[in-house]
Protein backbone atom coordinates (compact mmCIF):
# COMPACT_ATOMS: atom_id res chain seq x y z
CA UNK A 1 0.00 0.00 0.00
CA UNK A 2 1.35 3.44 -0.99
CA UNK A 3 2.23 5.70 1.91
CA UNK A 4 -0.16 8.44 0.77
CA UNK A 5 -3.07 6.00 0.86
CA UNK A 6 -2.01 4.38 4.13
CA UNK A 7 -1.52 7.69 5.89
CA UNK A 8 -4.91 8.94 4.67
CA UNK A 9 -6.55 5.98 6.38
CA UNK A 10 -4.50 6.33 9.54
CA UNK A 11 -5.23 10.06 9.86
CA UNK A 12 -9.00 9.58 9.69
CA UNK A 13 -9.39 6.15 11.31
CA UNK A 14 -10.63 5.91 14.88
CA UNK A 15 -7.88 6.05 17.47
CA UNK A 16 -8.81 2.59 18.79
CA UNK A 17 -8.45 1.18 15.30
CA UNK A 18 -4.84 2.25 14.83
CA UNK A 19 -3.93 1.65 18.48
CA UNK A 20 -4.78 -1.99 17.94
CA UNK A 21 -2.29 -2.26 15.06
CA UNK A 22 0.37 -0.43 17.05
CA UNK A 23 -0.16 -2.68 20.08
CA UNK A 24 0.41 -5.79 17.96
CA UNK A 25 3.84 -4.43 17.01
CA UNK A 26 4.69 -3.15 20.49
CA UNK A 27 3.99 -6.59 21.96
CA UNK A 28 6.38 -8.38 19.63
CA UNK A 29 9.18 -5.94 18.86
CA UNK A 30 11.49 -3.49 20.56
CA UNK A 31 10.48 0.02 19.55
CA UNK A 32 12.95 2.87 19.92
CA UNK A 33 11.42 6.29 20.25
CA UNK A 34 13.73 8.52 18.18
CA UNK A 35 11.63 11.67 18.46
CA UNK A 36 8.80 11.67 20.95
CA UNK A 37 5.53 13.18 19.71
CA UNK A 38 6.05 16.91 19.37
CA UNK A 39 4.18 19.79 17.88
CA UNK A 40 5.69 21.59 14.90
CA UNK A 41 4.69 23.61 11.85
CA UNK A 42 4.16 22.82 8.19
CA UNK A 43 4.12 25.72 5.75
CA UNK A 44 1.27 25.43 3.28
CA UNK A 45 2.09 26.11 -0.34
CA UNK A 46 -0.89 26.83 -2.56
CA UNK A 47 -1.47 27.38 -6.25
CA UNK A 48 -2.98 30.77 -7.08
CA UNK A 49 -5.33 29.95 -9.91
CA UNK A 50 -5.29 33.44 -11.41
CA UNK A 51 -1.56 33.62 -12.03
CA UNK A 52 -0.82 29.90 -11.93
CA UNK A 53 2.00 30.69 -9.47
CA UNK A 54 2.41 29.38 -5.96
CA UNK A 55 2.30 31.25 -2.67
CA UNK A 56 2.39 30.42 1.03
CA UNK A 57 -1.00 31.05 2.59
CA UNK A 58 -0.18 30.07 6.17
CA UNK A 59 1.14 27.42 8.50
CA UNK A 60 -0.48 24.27 9.83
CA UNK A 61 0.09 22.93 13.33
CA UNK A 62 1.02 19.24 13.29
CA UNK A 63 2.24 16.57 15.68
CA UNK A 64 5.12 14.42 14.49
CA UNK A 65 6.88 11.36 15.88
CA UNK A 66 9.78 9.12 14.82
CA UNK A 67 10.51 5.56 15.89
CA UNK A 68 12.75 2.70 14.76
CA UNK A 69 12.18 -1.03 14.76
CA UNK A 70 15.23 -3.14 13.91
CA UNK A 71 16.88 -0.10 12.32
CA UNK A 72 13.83 0.54 10.16
CA UNK A 73 12.52 4.04 10.56
CA UNK A 74 8.89 4.91 11.06
CA UNK A 75 7.43 8.39 10.77
CA UNK A 76 4.05 9.64 11.93
CA UNK A 77 2.71 13.11 11.28
CA UNK A 78 -0.83 14.42 11.59
CA UNK A 79 -2.56 17.79 11.75
CA UNK A 80 -3.46 19.12 15.18
CA UNK A 81 -2.28 18.14 18.64
CA UNK A 82 -2.50 14.36 18.47
CA UNK A 83 0.48 12.77 20.26
CA UNK A 84 -1.02 9.28 20.52
CA UNK A 85 -2.07 9.13 16.89
CA UNK A 86 1.31 10.36 15.65
CA UNK A 87 3.06 7.66 17.72
CA UNK A 88 0.76 4.87 16.47
CA UNK A 89 1.23 6.10 12.91
CA UNK A 90 5.01 6.03 13.30
CA UNK A 91 4.93 2.47 14.66
CA UNK A 92 2.68 1.29 11.82
CA UNK A 93 4.88 3.08 9.27
CA UNK A 94 7.96 1.35 10.69
CA UNK A 95 6.16 -2.00 10.53
CA UNK A 96 5.48 -1.43 6.82
CA UNK A 97 9.06 -0.29 6.17
CA UNK A 98 10.38 -3.40 7.95
CA UNK A 99 7.80 -5.57 6.15
CA UNK A 100 6.90 -7.26 9.41
CA UNK A 101 4.65 -10.33 9.05
CA UNK A 102 1.84 -8.70 11.07
CA UNK A 103 1.00 -6.29 8.26
CA UNK A 104 -0.26 -9.05 5.99
CA UNK A 105 -3.34 -9.44 8.19
CA UNK A 106 -4.05 -5.69 8.22
CA UNK A 107 -4.83 -5.12 4.57
CA UNK A 108 -8.53 -6.09 4.63
CA UNK A 109 -9.22 -4.09 7.79
CA UNK A 110 -7.45 -1.05 6.35
CA UNK A 111 -9.52 -1.24 3.18
CA UNK A 112 -12.74 -1.57 5.21
CA UNK A 113 -11.78 1.45 7.29
CA UNK A 114 -10.96 3.36 4.12
CA UNK A 115 -14.46 2.62 2.80
CA UNK A 116 -16.01 3.83 6.07
CA UNK A 117 -14.00 7.06 5.91
CA UNK A 118 -15.00 7.71 2.31
CA UNK A 119 -18.65 7.07 3.16
CA UNK A 120 -18.44 9.56 6.00
CA UNK A 121 -16.96 12.21 3.72
CA UNK A 122 -19.54 11.47 1.04
CA UNK A 123 -22.25 12.00 3.63
CA UNK A 124 -21.13 15.62 4.06
CA UNK A 125 -21.10 16.04 0.29
CA UNK A 126 -24.64 14.68 0.10
CA UNK A 127 -25.81 17.18 2.68
CA UNK A 128 -24.26 19.99 0.67
CA UNK A 129 -25.76 18.62 -2.56
CA UNK A 130 -29.22 18.97 -1.05
CA UNK A 131 -28.73 22.75 -1.26
CA UNK A 132 -27.99 22.68 -4.98
CA UNK A 133 -29.84 25.49 -6.79
CA UNK A 134 -32.30 24.43 -9.46
CA UNK A 135 -32.76 27.48 -11.63
CA UNK A 136 -36.07 27.81 -13.47
CA UNK A 137 -36.98 30.60 -15.85
CA UNK A 138 -39.69 32.99 -14.71
CA UNK A 139 -41.41 32.83 -18.12
CA UNK A 140 -45.16 32.87 -17.62
CA UNK A 141 -44.78 33.47 -13.87
CA UNK A 142 -47.16 36.45 -13.88
CA UNK A 143 -49.91 34.45 -15.60
CA UNK A 144 -49.95 31.80 -12.89
CA UNK B 1 18.08 65.03 32.52
CA UNK B 2 18.47 61.50 33.86
CA UNK B 3 15.88 58.75 33.84
CA UNK B 4 14.39 57.71 37.16
CA UNK B 5 13.38 54.09 37.48
CA UNK B 6 9.94 53.67 38.99
CA UNK B 7 8.85 50.58 40.91
CA UNK B 8 5.72 49.64 42.76
CA UNK B 9 3.59 48.18 39.97
CA UNK B 10 4.26 44.50 40.54
CA UNK B 11 1.58 43.92 43.16
CA UNK B 12 -0.91 45.94 41.15
CA UNK B 13 -0.16 43.86 38.04
CA UNK B 14 -0.61 40.60 39.96
CA UNK B 15 -3.92 41.79 41.36
CA UNK B 16 -5.00 42.95 37.89
CA UNK B 17 -4.33 39.44 36.57
CA UNK B 18 -6.52 38.00 39.31
CA UNK B 19 -9.25 40.41 38.36
CA UNK B 20 -8.88 39.44 34.71
CA UNK B 21 -9.39 35.80 35.68
CA UNK B 22 -12.37 36.81 37.79
CA UNK B 23 -14.00 38.68 34.93
CA UNK B 24 -13.13 35.95 32.40
CA UNK B 25 -14.93 33.32 34.43
CA UNK B 26 -17.86 35.71 34.56
CA UNK B 27 -18.89 34.12 37.87
CA UNK B 28 -20.46 31.43 35.72
CA UNK B 29 -20.93 27.90 37.05
CA UNK B 30 -20.22 26.35 33.62
CA UNK B 31 -16.66 26.76 32.31
CA UNK B 32 -16.65 27.15 28.54
CA UNK B 33 -14.85 24.19 27.02
CA UNK B 34 -12.56 25.02 24.05
CA UNK B 35 -14.14 22.16 22.10
CA UNK B 36 -17.52 23.87 22.44
CA UNK B 37 -16.01 27.04 20.99
CA UNK B 38 -14.40 25.05 18.17
CA UNK B 39 -17.63 23.30 17.22
CA UNK B 40 -20.16 26.06 17.78
CA UNK B 41 -18.17 29.22 17.04
CA UNK B 42 -16.57 27.85 13.90
CA UNK B 43 -16.66 31.08 11.89
CA UNK B 44 -14.92 32.98 14.66
CA UNK B 45 -12.36 30.19 15.07
CA UNK B 46 -11.73 30.24 11.31
CA UNK B 47 -11.22 33.99 11.43
CA UNK B 48 -8.68 33.69 14.23
CA UNK B 49 -6.77 30.98 12.37
CA UNK B 50 -6.58 33.17 9.27
CA UNK B 51 -5.45 36.25 11.15
CA UNK B 52 -3.06 34.23 13.28
CA UNK B 53 -1.64 32.63 10.15
CA UNK B 54 -1.90 29.22 11.76
CA UNK B 55 -4.36 26.43 10.95
CA UNK B 56 -5.01 24.94 14.37
CA UNK B 57 -8.71 24.92 15.31
CA UNK B 58 -8.23 23.62 18.84
CA UNK B 59 -5.51 26.17 19.64
CA UNK B 60 -7.53 29.02 18.12
CA UNK B 61 -10.46 27.97 20.32
CA UNK B 62 -8.26 27.97 23.39
CA UNK B 63 -6.94 31.41 22.45
CA UNK B 64 -10.50 32.70 22.16
CA UNK B 65 -11.37 31.34 25.58
CA UNK B 66 -8.27 32.89 27.12
CA UNK B 67 -8.92 36.22 25.37
CA UNK B 68 -12.58 36.34 26.43
CA UNK B 69 -13.54 36.32 22.76
CA UNK B 70 -11.39 39.30 21.72
CA UNK B 71 -10.34 38.44 18.12
CA UNK B 72 -7.27 40.70 18.13
CA UNK B 73 -6.00 39.27 21.40
CA UNK B 74 -6.74 35.70 20.29
CA UNK B 75 -4.90 36.16 16.97
CA UNK B 76 -1.97 37.64 18.91
CA UNK B 77 -1.89 34.62 21.24
CA UNK B 78 -1.96 32.24 18.29
CA UNK B 79 0.76 34.13 16.42
CA UNK B 80 2.90 34.20 19.58
CA UNK B 81 2.45 30.47 20.15
CA UNK B 82 3.36 29.77 16.53
CA UNK B 83 6.67 31.53 17.06
CA UNK B 84 7.65 28.92 19.68
CA UNK B 85 7.36 26.00 17.25
CA UNK B 86 9.86 24.81 14.70
CA UNK B 87 8.88 24.49 11.09
CA UNK B 88 10.05 21.17 9.72
CA UNK B 89 8.10 20.67 6.49
CA UNK B 90 6.49 22.34 3.52
CA UNK B 91 3.33 20.93 1.98
CA UNK B 92 3.20 19.72 -1.56
CA UNK B 93 1.52 22.39 -3.66
CA UNK B 94 -2.19 22.46 -2.86
CA UNK B 95 -4.54 23.07 -5.77
CA UNK B 96 -7.79 24.52 -4.35
CA UNK B 97 -9.43 23.58 -7.64
CA UNK B 98 -9.45 20.01 -6.35
CA UNK B 99 -11.15 20.79 -3.05
CA UNK B 100 -13.97 18.64 -1.72
CA UNK B 101 -16.62 21.35 -1.80
CA UNK B 102 -19.47 22.10 0.57
CA UNK B 103 -20.37 25.41 -1.07
CA UNK B 104 -19.90 26.83 -4.53
CA UNK B 105 -21.65 29.85 -5.99
CA UNK B 106 -21.20 32.36 -8.78
CA UNK B 107 -22.76 35.80 -9.03
CA UNK B 108 -21.44 36.16 -12.57
CA UNK B 109 -22.83 33.09 -14.32
CA UNK B 110 -26.14 31.45 -13.51
CA UNK B 111 -25.45 28.20 -15.30
CA UNK B 112 -21.95 27.24 -14.26
CA UNK B 113 -20.96 23.66 -15.12
CA UNK B 114 -21.52 21.52 -12.06
CA UNK B 115 -24.17 23.91 -10.80
CA UNK B 116 -24.38 26.13 -7.78
CA UNK B 117 -24.44 24.63 -4.30
CA UNK B 118 -25.43 27.02 -1.54
CA UNK B 119 -24.01 24.98 1.33
CA UNK B 120 -23.99 26.51 4.81
CA UNK B 121 -24.77 30.20 4.35
CA UNK B 122 -26.50 33.05 6.14
CA UNK B 123 -27.08 34.79 2.79
CA UNK B 124 -30.77 33.96 2.59
CA UNK B 125 -31.69 33.86 6.26
CA UNK B 126 -33.82 36.44 8.03
CA UNK B 127 -31.72 38.59 10.30
CA UNK B 128 -34.06 38.11 13.22
CA UNK B 129 -32.91 37.04 16.65
CA UNK B 130 -33.84 33.45 17.25
CA UNK B 131 -34.95 33.45 20.86
CA UNK B 132 -35.59 29.70 20.84
CA UNK B 133 -31.80 29.18 20.90
CA UNK B 134 -31.90 30.24 24.53
CA UNK B 135 -33.66 27.01 25.36
CA UNK B 136 -31.63 24.75 23.02
CA UNK B 137 -30.72 21.39 24.60
CA UNK B 138 -28.43 18.47 23.83
CA UNK B 139 -31.53 16.51 22.82
CA UNK B 140 -32.34 19.19 20.25
CA UNK B 141 -28.84 18.73 18.79
CA UNK B 142 -29.27 14.96 18.53
CA UNK B 143 -32.73 15.15 17.00
CA UNK B 144 -31.59 17.65 14.38
CA UNK B 145 -28.52 15.63 13.42
CA UNK B 146 -30.70 12.56 12.89
CA UNK B 147 -33.20 14.50 10.83
CA UNK B 148 -30.56 16.11 8.61
CA UNK B 149 -28.94 12.80 7.69
CA UNK B 150 -29.83 13.00 4.02
CA UNK B 151 -29.38 9.86 2.00
CA UNK B 152 -29.42 11.08 -1.55
CA UNK B 153 -29.17 8.28 -4.06
CA UNK B 154 -27.93 10.72 -6.68
CA UNK B 155 -24.51 11.22 -5.09
CA UNK B 156 -22.26 8.20 -5.20
CA UNK B 157 -18.94 9.95 -5.43
CA UNK B 158 -17.55 13.36 -4.62
CA UNK B 159 -18.42 15.58 -7.59
CA UNK B 160 -15.72 17.61 -9.28
CA UNK B 161 -16.41 21.14 -10.44
CA UNK B 162 -14.56 22.73 -13.29
CA UNK B 163 -13.54 26.25 -12.42
CA UNK B 164 -15.45 29.10 -13.97
CA UNK B 165 -12.22 30.87 -14.82
CA UNK B 166 -11.07 27.81 -16.75
CA UNK B 167 -14.09 28.27 -18.98
CA UNK B 168 -13.26 31.94 -19.49
CA UNK B 169 -9.70 31.03 -20.35
CA UNK B 170 -10.91 28.41 -22.81
CA UNK B 171 -13.06 31.02 -24.55
CA UNK B 172 -10.15 33.47 -24.64
CA UNK B 173 -12.07 36.03 -22.60
CA UNK B 174 -9.33 36.78 -20.07
CA UNK B 175 -6.83 39.56 -20.39
CA UNK B 176 -3.23 38.67 -21.09
CA UNK B 177 -1.33 38.45 -17.86
CA UNK B 178 1.99 40.21 -17.45
CA UNK B 179 2.87 38.73 -14.09
CA UNK B 180 6.41 38.03 -13.09
CA UNK B 181 7.52 34.44 -13.13
CA UNK B 182 8.74 33.45 -9.70
CA UNK B 183 10.64 30.26 -9.14
CA UNK B 184 9.89 29.86 -5.44
CA UNK B 185 7.34 31.85 -3.46
CA UNK B 186 8.57 34.41 -0.94
CA UNK B 187 7.85 33.68 2.72
CA UNK B 188 7.16 36.98 4.52
CA UNK B 189 7.51 35.30 7.92
CA UNK B 190 11.20 34.72 7.14
CA UNK B 191 12.05 37.54 4.73
CA UNK B 192 11.46 41.15 5.64
CA UNK B 193 9.05 42.63 3.09
CA UNK B 194 10.69 45.05 0.68
CA UNK B 195 8.31 47.06 -1.47
CA UNK B 196 7.27 46.53 -4.16
CA UNK B 197 6.45 42.98 -3.09
CA UNK B 198 6.32 39.99 -5.35
CA UNK B 199 2.87 38.56 -6.04
CA UNK B 200 3.44 35.62 -3.68
CA UNK B 201 4.47 37.92 -0.81
CA UNK B 202 1.48 40.14 -1.46
CA UNK B 203 -0.92 37.19 -1.39
CA UNK B 204 0.63 35.78 1.79
CA UNK B 205 0.33 39.16 3.45
CA UNK B 206 -3.33 39.47 2.45
CA UNK B 207 -4.06 35.91 3.61
CA UNK B 208 -2.91 36.87 7.14
CA UNK B 209 -4.82 40.16 7.16
CA UNK B 210 -7.54 41.20 9.58
CA UNK B 211 -11.05 40.61 8.25
CA UNK B 212 -12.49 43.95 9.37
CA UNK B 213 -9.60 46.03 8.08
CA UNK B 214 -9.63 44.23 4.74
CA UNK B 215 -13.38 44.52 4.26
CA UNK B 216 -13.23 48.26 5.13
CA UNK B 217 -10.53 48.86 2.51
CA UNK B 218 -12.28 46.68 -0.08
CA UNK B 219 -15.50 48.57 0.63
CA UNK B 220 -13.71 51.86 0.00
CA UNK B 221 -12.49 50.49 -3.34
CA UNK B 222 -15.91 49.48 -4.62
CA UNK B 223 -17.63 52.60 -3.22
CA UNK B 224 -15.60 54.84 -5.45
CA UNK B 225 -12.22 55.30 -3.78
CA UNK B 226 -10.72 52.82 -6.17
CA UNK B 227 -11.02 51.54 -9.67
CA UNK B 228 -12.51 48.09 -9.19
CA UNK B 229 -16.04 46.83 -8.72
CA UNK B 230 -16.01 43.14 -9.49
CA UNK B 231 -18.55 40.36 -9.47
CA UNK B 232 -17.87 36.97 -7.95
CA UNK B 233 -16.82 34.65 -10.73
CA UNK B 234 -16.74 31.83 -8.25
CA UNK B 235 -16.76 31.40 -4.49
CA UNK B 236 -15.80 28.01 -3.12
CA UNK B 237 -15.71 26.61 0.38
CA UNK B 238 -14.33 23.16 0.90
CA UNK B 239 -11.63 20.86 2.17
CA UNK B 240 -8.18 20.60 0.63
CA UNK B 241 -6.06 17.50 1.11
CA UNK B 242 -2.68 18.29 2.63
CA UNK B 243 0.34 16.16 1.81
CA UNK B 244 4.06 16.45 2.49
CA UNK B 245 6.96 14.61 0.97
CA UNK B 246 7.91 11.48 2.89
CA UNK B 247 11.28 12.26 4.54
CA UNK B 248 14.07 10.96 2.33
CA UNK B 249 11.82 9.69 -0.43
CA UNK B 250 10.95 12.15 -3.16
CA UNK B 251 8.53 9.79 -4.88
CA UNK B 252 6.43 9.10 -1.78
CA UNK B 253 4.07 11.44 0.00
CA UNK B 254 2.29 11.45 3.32
CA UNK B 255 -1.24 12.70 3.87
CA UNK B 256 -1.47 14.72 7.09
CA UNK B 257 -5.10 15.88 7.04
CA UNK B 258 -7.32 18.43 5.37
CA UNK B 259 -7.82 22.16 5.78
CA UNK B 260 -11.00 24.06 5.12
CA UNK B 261 -10.43 26.94 2.73
CA UNK B 262 -12.48 29.69 1.15
CA UNK B 263 -11.42 30.64 -2.35
CA UNK B 264 -12.74 33.53 -4.42
CA UNK B 265 -12.09 34.57 -7.98
CA UNK B 266 -13.54 37.93 -8.90
CA UNK B 267 -14.22 39.05 -12.44
CA UNK B 268 -13.49 42.69 -13.15
CA UNK B 269 -15.27 44.41 -15.97
CA UNK B 270 -12.89 45.10 -18.82
CA UNK B 271 -14.19 48.65 -19.10
CA UNK B 272 -12.97 49.36 -15.60
CA UNK B 273 -9.53 47.91 -15.99
CA UNK B 274 -6.66 49.98 -17.20
CA UNK B 275 -3.71 49.05 -19.41
CA UNK B 276 -5.91 46.30 -20.71
CA UNK B 277 -4.29 45.82 -24.05
CA UNK B 278 -5.98 42.55 -24.86
CA UNK B 279 -9.41 43.87 -24.02
CA UNK B 280 -10.22 40.85 -21.87
CA UNK B 281 -11.45 40.41 -18.34
CA UNK B 282 -9.09 40.66 -15.38
CA UNK B 283 -9.42 38.47 -12.32
CA UNK B 284 -8.86 39.05 -8.63
CA UNK B 285 -7.85 36.26 -6.28
CA UNK B 286 -8.55 35.49 -2.64
CA UNK B 287 -7.80 32.40 -0.57
CA UNK B 288 -8.09 32.20 3.21
CA UNK B 289 -8.08 29.62 5.98
CA UNK B 290 -11.45 28.27 7.05
CA UNK B 291 -14.88 29.53 6.10
CA UNK B 292 -14.48 33.29 5.84
CA UNK B 293 -16.20 34.64 2.75
CA UNK B 294 -16.02 38.30 3.72
CA UNK B 295 -12.25 38.13 3.98
CA UNK B 296 -11.79 36.03 0.83
CA UNK B 297 -13.88 38.45 -1.26
CA UNK B 298 -12.08 41.43 0.28
CA UNK B 299 -8.75 39.79 -0.47
CA UNK B 300 -9.71 39.34 -4.11
CA UNK B 301 -10.81 42.98 -4.37
CA UNK B 302 -7.62 44.23 -2.72
CA UNK B 303 -5.40 41.88 -4.69
CA UNK B 304 -6.76 43.25 -7.94
CA UNK B 305 -6.70 46.82 -6.64
CA UNK B 306 -3.00 46.48 -5.85
CA UNK B 307 -2.38 45.15 -9.34
CA UNK B 308 -4.14 48.19 -10.81
CA UNK B 309 -2.75 51.70 -10.96
CA UNK B 310 -4.68 54.46 -9.23
CA UNK B 311 -4.50 57.32 -6.75
CA UNK B 312 -6.74 55.88 -4.04
CA UNK B 313 -5.24 54.24 -0.92
CA UNK B 314 -6.30 50.75 -2.06
CA UNK B 315 -3.89 51.01 -4.99
CA UNK B 316 -0.99 51.75 -2.62
CA UNK B 317 0.67 48.47 -1.72
CA UNK B 318 2.52 49.78 1.30
CA UNK B 319 -0.58 51.49 2.67
CA UNK B 320 -2.77 48.39 2.35
CA UNK B 321 -0.39 45.65 3.37
CA UNK B 322 1.18 47.45 6.33
CA UNK B 323 -2.19 48.31 7.87
CA UNK B 324 -4.22 45.12 7.59
CA UNK B 325 -2.21 42.94 9.96
CA UNK B 326 -4.17 42.44 13.19
CA UNK B 327 -1.15 41.86 15.40
CA UNK B 328 0.69 44.88 14.02
CA UNK B 329 -2.24 47.29 14.19
CA UNK B 330 -3.72 46.18 17.51
CA UNK B 331 -0.26 45.99 19.02
CA UNK B 332 0.66 49.50 17.97
CA UNK B 333 -2.64 51.04 19.02
CA UNK B 334 -2.55 49.17 22.33
CA UNK B 335 0.99 50.23 23.06
CA UNK B 336 -0.33 53.73 23.63
CA UNK B 337 -1.72 52.43 26.93
CA UNK B 338 1.79 51.63 28.14
CA UNK B 339 3.54 54.22 30.32
CA UNK B 340 4.84 57.18 28.29
CA UNK B 341 5.74 59.21 31.35
CA UNK B 342 9.20 60.18 30.15
CA UNK B 343 7.94 61.16 26.70
CA UNK B 344 5.18 63.29 28.15
CA UNK B 345 7.46 64.80 30.79
CA UNK B 346 9.84 65.84 28.03
CA UNK B 347 6.95 67.50 26.19
CA UNK B 348 5.93 69.36 29.32
CA UNK B 349 9.49 70.53 29.89
CA UNK B 350 9.69 71.84 26.34
CA UNK B 351 6.35 73.59 26.66
CA UNK B 352 7.32 75.28 29.95
CA UNK B 353 10.65 76.36 28.55
CA UNK B 354 8.90 77.84 25.53
CA UNK B 355 6.48 79.71 27.77
CA UNK B 356 9.31 81.12 29.87
CA UNK B 357 11.20 82.28 26.80
CA UNK B 358 8.14 83.89 25.27
CA UNK B 359 7.23 85.53 28.52
CA UNK B 360 3.82 84.01 28.78
CA UNK B 361 1.46 81.29 27.77
CA UNK B 362 1.23 80.71 23.99
CA UNK B 363 -2.12 81.53 22.52
CA UNK B 364 -4.34 78.47 22.34
CA UNK B 365 -5.00 77.74 18.66
CA UNK B 366 -8.38 76.19 19.42
CA UNK B 367 -9.59 79.35 21.19
CA UNK B 368 -8.87 81.57 18.19
CA UNK B 369 -12.02 80.29 16.60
Amino acid sequence: MKKARLSRILVHASLDFIEDFSNQIEENYQISLETKPQKSLVLMKTKDSVSGLNFYNGEILVTECKVTIHHFHGFGIVMGEQPDRSFYMAVIDAAFNAELPEISSWKDRLIQEEARIEKEKLSETKNAEASRVQFDTMEGFDER
Amino acid sequence: MGYVTVTGGQTAIEEAEKLLHHYRTGQSSHPLHPETIEKQMRLLVDRIMGEGGLYAPDHASLALKQAEGDPAEAAFLLRAYRSTLSRNFYTKTVDPGEMRLIRRISSTFKDIPGGQVLGPTYDYTHRLLNFSLREETEEDFSEFLEAVDIDSEQVEQTPSFKKVTELLKAENLLADSEMEQEQEPVDITREKPAFPLSRSARLQSLARGETGAMSALAYSAVRGHGKVHPTIGELRVGYADIEIEYPGRENESLYIGETMLTEVETVNSFTETINNQAGGLNLGYGLVFGHNELKAISMAVLEHSLATEGEAPVHDEEFVLLHIDSVDSSGFISHMKMPHYVTFQAQLNRLRKFQEEEGGKPEDESRKQ
